[in-house]
């Protein structure tokens, strides 16, 4: 070291020795080591105006944040920007979260962005939970005032933009599923100023077309800006009160505007209303072939079951009758017997013989006197004699 | 029983109540063809709903309700 001190400038040499002396990489490491070190500058929130804003193809995003007296720059990596609710904007008022850092080989230090939001949407958000809670007790969002959904409209009225994609989505799906019904475009602004009145007088119109049995509010994607008419009061009564049951689809799934709360039903996405609202028409068809085929097998069993029994009956009727027919027989038998037994003519087949005395019967011996004629009747032939 | 005011939903209901009482199978044969022909017709009539309804697209011109066809 001895050598080296002796190449400083005297001036330099006098106040300060050669280990003393730091290295560009040293000071930037120092510093890089102070601010990051530092927890008043890590995950901290800062108010700033986007500028000279960059969307890298890499992914990362670069901006400058500033007011009215400093700018800081800021990075966004890809994997942060990603989760981004909404696209940056030059010029748009943003709060940030993130932690300074040093980039040493430029000497700069930046603010390294993980969250960003759009300032200022703070009054609308109020405004959504004061009218939520409102509502809310008022009752507008209470189960039992919901309106049954129909399960096979036959007109469906859809209250969204003209333009745009929406009313086509929602024609496709049902198109697709159930293509059997009536749609009534019901047009309306679905954005901007006059948004909420827009769709109030659509609510309106809708409830006044008699074939009209339910309803689809819609509309697609956007800011909570763009679907602020959704969270106005009017619209939420109007939902309210109308006598169609109305199913809403705004936004995304992730979107849940006052609208949706008051409505009878709340789908998640336009085209998910109306998937909700009409039956997959192939799933009718099948049940109702089964339907017919369970009827004839229905009345084919009724058929067979009773036939069986009707079989059952006639063999136990047949069976029954000969049954009595031969007892019968049987009894004509004793009868012919006991009959028999009093027929004369057996008797004297036994050996037996009736005497008669004239025409009488000859039954005591005092009947008789020497000398009458008797005849003999035998079982076969007749004997004449005379009493001795 | 007011067939005419059946709703294509109401029909279904309708059939399906029938299937059952025909599959317990404990009435008369005079009830059971009266079931079973009213069934039927009820299938015939939703078959027949589905395949002469067709996918009809309309749009709302003014307040009043009055429609025209829809044009992309």
């Amino acid at each position: 070291m001895g050598s080296a001190s002796s190449e400083l400038p005297e001036a330099v040499a006098k106040r300060v020795s050669e280990e003393r002396i730091f290295s560009v990489g040293r000071l930037t490491r120092t510093i890089k080591e102070t601010l990051e070190s530092n927890s008043d500058l890590r995950e901290i929130w800062v108010r700033g105006e986007i500028s000279n804003l960059t969307y890298h193809l890499s992914g990362h995003v670069y901006f400058t944040l500033k007011d009215e007296n400093s700018q800081i720059k800021c990075t966004m990596w890809k994997s942060n920007a990603s989760n981004l609710k909404f696209k940056l904007a030059s010029g748009g008022k943003t709060i940030v979260r993130g932690s300074v850092e040093v980039y040493e080989p430029r000497g700069e230090y930046q603010l390294i962005v993980k969250e960003a939001y759009e300032d200022g949407l703070g009054d609308l958000h109020k405004r959504f939970l004061l009218l939520k809670e409102k509502l809310s007790k008022e009752g507008l969002f209470a189960e039992e005032h919901k309106k049954r959904i129909p399960k096979f409209p036959k007109t469906i009225g859809v209250i969204t933009s003209p333009t745009g994609a929406v009313f086509h989505d929602i024609c496709n799906v049902i198109s697709r599923r159930f293509p059997h019904v009536r749609i009534l475009l019901v047009p309306a602004k679905v954005q901007g100023d006059d948004g909420a009145q827009s769709i109030v007088a659509a609510i309106h119109t809708a409830n006044g077309i008699k074939e009209i049995d339910l309803i689809i509010l819609a509309r697609g994607g956007g800011s909570l800006e763009d679907l602020w008419c959704f969270n106005e009061e009017s619209v939420a009564r109007a939902v309210y009160s109308s006598e169609i049951p109305i199913v809403s689809g705004i936004g995304h799934e992730t979107d849940f505007t006052i609208a949706d709360f008051v409505s009878d039903k709340r789908a998640p996405t336009p085209s998910a209303a109306a998937e909700i609202i009409v039956p997959d028409a192939m799933r009718i068809e099948t049940e109702l072939q089964q339907y017919a085929d369970k009827l004839v097998r229905g009345l084919q069993n009724f058929v067979s079951l009773r036939s069986e029994r009707l079989d059952g009956l006639t063999i136990r009727l047949i069976r029954s009758m000969k049954y009595t027919a031969q007892n019968k027989s049987g009894g004509v038998k004793t009868m012919q017997g006991k009959l028999g037994s009093l027929d004369p003519t057996s008797v004297l087949k036994r050996g037996f013989s009736i005497t008669l005395l004239g025409k009488q019967l000859v039954i005591d011996a005092k009947q008789v006197k020497r000398g009458d004629k008797l005849k003999t009747v035998l079982a076969s032939g007749q004997i004449s004699s005379e009493v001795e | 029983m007011s067939k005419k005011t059946r709703t294509f939903e109401e029909k279904l209901e309708r059939i399906g109540e029938i299937v059952s009482q025909l599959e317990r199978g404990n009435m008369g044969l005079q009830e059971s063809i009266a079931l079973f022909k009213e069934g039927s017709a009820l299938t015939k009539e939703c078959k027949r709903y589905l395949e002469k309804t067709e996918l009809e697209i309309q749009k709302v011109i003014d307040e009043s309700g009055s429609t025209e066809k829809f044009t992309a």
